[in-house]
């Protein structure tokens, strides 16, 4: 008997000794990532960038992960902002789309979402990004949205160590970054990061003037961590310039956007499933603009010189109880934002100076119960009062949301039904001079109906995601001739996702993914169609990355734009565990995409084409 | 030959979940400190790790380090037992006792690493297999 033990355990000891400890390592790696702790398939349809995928994409900002989305994909406005759009949509409201970091919401009381603002942010210090799309927000227990991007910042118990990186570009652009991880013999964890960059891009002109899209940054974040208490601080501050701004014939004479996020927040966590979350953000958004052809500025007509602030200032309280009882959890919470909003500005001769402030009240529940191991009922209500101080109308809004999840074999079934509203920012609703922006105190919050079905088939080494969702929108925003925001009653929207995934090998593999979608009007305002194909490998000491994005040709404002292909690529040598050298191709044959704008008689490049060398060090 | 049978495929399926890679490398690293050890008698500090030890097979795990042939520590930073021989499960506990640690296994730089002392090895004349000769570091 013992004889036999003995035998095989030194099999088992051949077998796992040398299956090779190198394997063992790289594959308890994989089995660990923090997404499979941090994921919640209830919340929505999911995609995840791993760490691995991040890294060997050698992904610098949020914008390169950005570029793959889908439903929505990005696109750039005329004065260099990040905005998104759906599949033959124009541009869809901002707010709509969630930011989230760590479990902090980046909000804005004047833009509703302050993705906006972080589009470009640094992304080193992040372990991972989950997408949710169809999603209500209650799980995460914040402001409305129906797509949510949430990045997991590394955790320090995990990093022990410090990392430098330098990076340059072919036009001279320089970025630079550092952070320090350490846990203390008494159980105190930080994270210290810090980030700057100064990004040149290609230069056009417009009728003899400058168009330029520069952009340079500075960030910083901490974490600091000790029993079910964690403190964490961000601070991004962004300058860009202002590309062909929003003049009538698009020839700025100079101009940038410059905004600042600065926020707070502490959390406890206590064993019984309690979370308490205490926080302030404040932001703030300068734009300057000169153009002689004239900027709209609301009821102050056209103007050439345009020179508008914006303050916000939040604080937010929110407790949640989670309860775990037989076969399933109940999610109890509630929280409180109090958003502050100032605008100032000068346009021409005219001056314009204004805020308000609204207090916003939200209570939610949500139940997940098992019906058994593999059906899950999702139910989810949530009700949000807001009060405005001053000439807003207090409204009451309220989610519900139910959805189904259902295992059988190597498919997995969701369903989601959602009636949500996407709350509108103060920007468009309040404004007491209507100068720089007319706008409409009666506009309705939109309210879409999201009904959404996708299957799951995962066996072996593929992976085959189909995802549909018809959204029917009751007050839908539009925009009249004179900037002014209206509501349309009711509009409707159908989408497509496929999405496929094979491993090739422990380490390659193969992600792939085509979309389109369609709106009620039968127009095609932006790609009805687009795809990506990745491909990571990693081949002795280098990590080869391979991405190719495809967005289909469309018409609008009257200028005709073809299919579009976007090829980037990347290389990364580790020369040590500790020290590699790395290079990365964006839009390498300039073909990517491109966008038209009203009153420009051609397209522009949405992204720069850039080739960037890396080095990294660990210590 | 039945038990064989059931030996080797209890071990073969140690590999899937990270509780279940976590165990085939500990399961590596016992097997190659104790070669000629039937049960090893592990004592550990953490008591979530328990599920790891417990399950893997020639592994006992006591709750007297009095009784233990190996200490794997997460977060003591006393050693109970000063002629025992210490592996370390946290980046920590493998700082703090570097000179006197066979090795470690713990997360650093966002990795996971394993990590053996040449002159602690020496010390309790312990030769580890070729396979893992690649982790033994001479200077720490």
């Amino acid at each position: 008997m013992r004889f036999i033990a003995i035998i095989s355990l030194l099999i088992v000891n051949i077998v796992y000794g040398s299956e090779n400890m190198e394997e063992l390592l790289r594959a308890y790696k994989s089995e660990s990532e923090l997404s499979k702790i941090t994921k919640s398939e209830s919340a929505g349809f999911l995609d995840i960038f791993t760490r691995e995928d991040l890294e060997q994409m050698q992904a610098k900002t949020l914008m390169d992960v950005l570029k793959l989305f889908t439903i929505p994909s990005i696109t750039r406005s005329s004065d260099n902002t990040s905005q998104f759009v759906k599949p033959t949509f124009p541009v869809m409201p901002p707010f709509a789309i969630r930011l989230y970091v760590n479990d902090h919401d980046m909000t804005s009381t004047s833009f509703g979402s302050a993705l906006m603002l972080w589009s470009d942010m640094p992304v080193e210090y992040i372990d991972h990004i989950e997408i949710y799309k169809s999603a209500s927000s209650v799980e995460f227990g914040n402001e409305p949205g129906s797509v949510i991007i949430k990045l997991y910042t590394k955790r320090p118990e995990r990093e022990e160590g410090k990392k430098i990186r330098a990076l340059i570009d072919q036009r001279g652009s320089i970025e630079a970054d550092a952070y320090i991880a350490h846990t203390t013999m008494d159980g105190l964890s930080y994270l210290f990061y810090a980030n700057t960059q100064d990004i040149n891009n290609k230069s056009y002109t417009n009728k003899g003037h400058d168009i330029d899209s520069d952009l340079s940054s500075q960030s910083f974040y901490a974490n600091i961590a000790k029993g079910g208490w964690r403190f964490e601080a961000g601070s991004y501050r962004k300058v860009k310039d202002i590309f062909l701004g929003n003049g009538l014939a698009y020839t700025p004479n100079g101009g940038d956007i410059e905004t600042r996020h600065n926020y707070l927040q502490l959390e406890r966590k206590y064993d019984s499933g309690l979370v308490l979350r205490a926080a302030y953000d404040h932001l703030d958004y300068y734009e300057y603009e000169n153009d002689e052809s004239g900027i709209p500025a609301g009821a102050a007509g056209t103007v050439q010189n345009y020179d508008f602030n914006l303050h916000d200032n939040i604080a937010s309280l929110i407790a949640e109880k989670s309860i775990s009882h037989n076969g399933g959890r109940l999610l109890l919470g509630t929280f409180y934002k109090y958003k502050e909003f100032e605008a100032e500005g000068t346009f021409d001769s005219y001056r314009s100076k204004y805020d308000n402030a609204l207090h916003l009240l939200s209570l939610y529940a949500e139940e997940r119960f098992s019906f058994s191991p593999t059906l899950t009922l999702i139910a989810s209500l949530k009700g949000d009062y807001y009060r405005y101080e001053k000439q807003i109308e207090s409204t009451k809004e309220h989610i519900v949301r139910v959805g189904l999840i259902k295992n059988i074999g190597a498919f997995q079934i969701k369903g989601f039904f959602t009636k949500t509203y996407y709350a509108i920012p103060f920007l468009y609703l309040y404004g007491p001079d209507n100068i720089p922006y007319k706008v409409n105190p009666k506009l309705q919050n939109p309210e879409p109906i999201l009904s959404s079905f996708g299957i799951r088939y995962k066996k072996g080494k593929h992976t085959l995601d189909s995802r549909v969702s018809l959204i029917t929108v009751k007050n839908k925003v539009g925009y009249k001739k004179d900037g002014t925001l209206f509501n349309i009653p009711k509009g409707w929207y159908h989408q497509y996702e496929v999405k496929y995934e094979y491993l090739i090998n422990p380490l390659s593999r193969l992600k792939a993914d085509i979309y389109m979608g369609e709106n009620a009007s039968g127009l095609v305002m932006s790609p009805k169609y687009g795809a990506h194909i990745q491909l990571y490998n990693t081949i002795g000491k280098f990590d080869i990355y391979n991405q190719i994005g495809y967005r289909s040709n469309y018409d609008y404002y009257g200028v005709d734009i073809g299919p579009t292909y976007d090829y980037t690529a990347s290389l990364k040598y580790h020369a040590t565990k500790d020290f590699s050298v790395g290079i990365r191709g964006e839009n390498i044959f300039g073909t990517g995409y491109k966008q038209s704008y009203k009153g420009l008689s051609y397209a522009m490049p949405i992204f720069d084409r850039k080739f960037w060398i890396n080095m990294e060090y660990l210590f | 030959m039945k038990k064989l049978l059931l030996y080797l495929s209890l071990a073969l399926t140690l590999v899937a979940s990270p509780i279940e890679k976590e165990r085939s490398i500990y399961q590596t690293i016992l097997r190659a400190i104790f070669p000629e050890k039937a049960v090893i008698n592990v004592w550990l500090d953490n008591p979530k790790k328990y599920e790891i030890f417990e399950k893997i097979h020639g592994v006992h795990v006591v709750k007297n380090h009095k009784d233990a042939d190996i200490l794997i520590l997460y977060h003591s930073f006393d050693v109970p037992a000063k002629d025992k021989i210490i592996f370390a499960d946290g980046y920590l506990v493998f700082e703090h006792f570097k000179n006197r640690i066979v090795g470690g296994f713990y997360w650093q730089k966002g990795r996971p690493n394993l990590v053996f002392v040449k002159k602690n090895l020496k010390d309790h004349n312990i030769t580890l297999p070729p396979s893992l000769r690649d982790y033994i570091e001479d200077d720490m």
